[in-house]
């Protein structure tokens, strides 16, 4: 994402990550990952339910998927940190457009699974390609 | 302001996982400085929300 970030900001696009989890932790990732963009502190999970975001279940949270992306990082030699805190609860991306309406809803089932940057790239292009 | 803390959960059982073309929720969230932000801070450009699943 963060490689895409020129061709986002190009196009107007604002990017606000959202976590569940709160204080030490929040402030921790941020500084540590970098992270370009305000880290939105859900605690009560009001949006991620908004958003349909709940549980997974215990088959997708140990399923393929799963393993695939430990082993996805194993190869390029980053070992898996041991998870912590909710590891249930589900993520997601959600697009929304300059008049307040959602573009692109995305429920993730897995820890990979997210909307290419690309197919957000053009639902914006061609969002201004129409008006 | 604040969603039913049932809506996503009715969401789903009444089978509308995809909100596109939909109202954003809106929301008043503090980030990690403690800054708030509210949706309507951010109308007049796209906004890209990515939820985490955790950070641990």
């Amino acid at each position: 994402m963060q490689e895409q970030e020129k061709f986002l900001e190009e196009l107007n696009v604002q990017i606000a990550v959202v976590t569940f989890e709160a204080g030490f932790l929040a402030r921790a990732y941020a500084e540590d990952a970098g992270l370009k963009w305000p880290l939105l502190v859900d605690e009560d999970r009001f949006l991620y339910h908004g958003y349909g975001m709940l549980k997974a279940s215990f088959l997708e949270l140990v399923g393929p998927a799963t393993w695939w992306v430990y082993l996805k990082e194993i190869l390029w030699g980053k070992w898996p940190k041991k998870a912590s805190g909710d590891v249930s609860q589900r993520g997601g991306d959600v697009l929304i457009d300059p008049d307040g309406v959602v573009r692109l809803h995305h429920i993730g089932r897995s820890p990979a699974d997210r909307p290419a940057v690309k197919s957000i790239l053009e639902t914006v292009q061609g969002s201004a390609r129409k008006s | 302001m604040r969603p039913d803390i049932s809506t996503g959960a009715m969401n789903i059982m009444l089978g509308a996982f995809d909100l596109t073309g939909k109202p954003a929720v809106d929301f008043v969230l503090k980030d990690s400085q403690g800054r708030e932000h509210r949706l309507q801070d951010y109308l007049g450009r796209w906004l890209l929300m990515v939820f985490h699943r955790h950070l641990g």
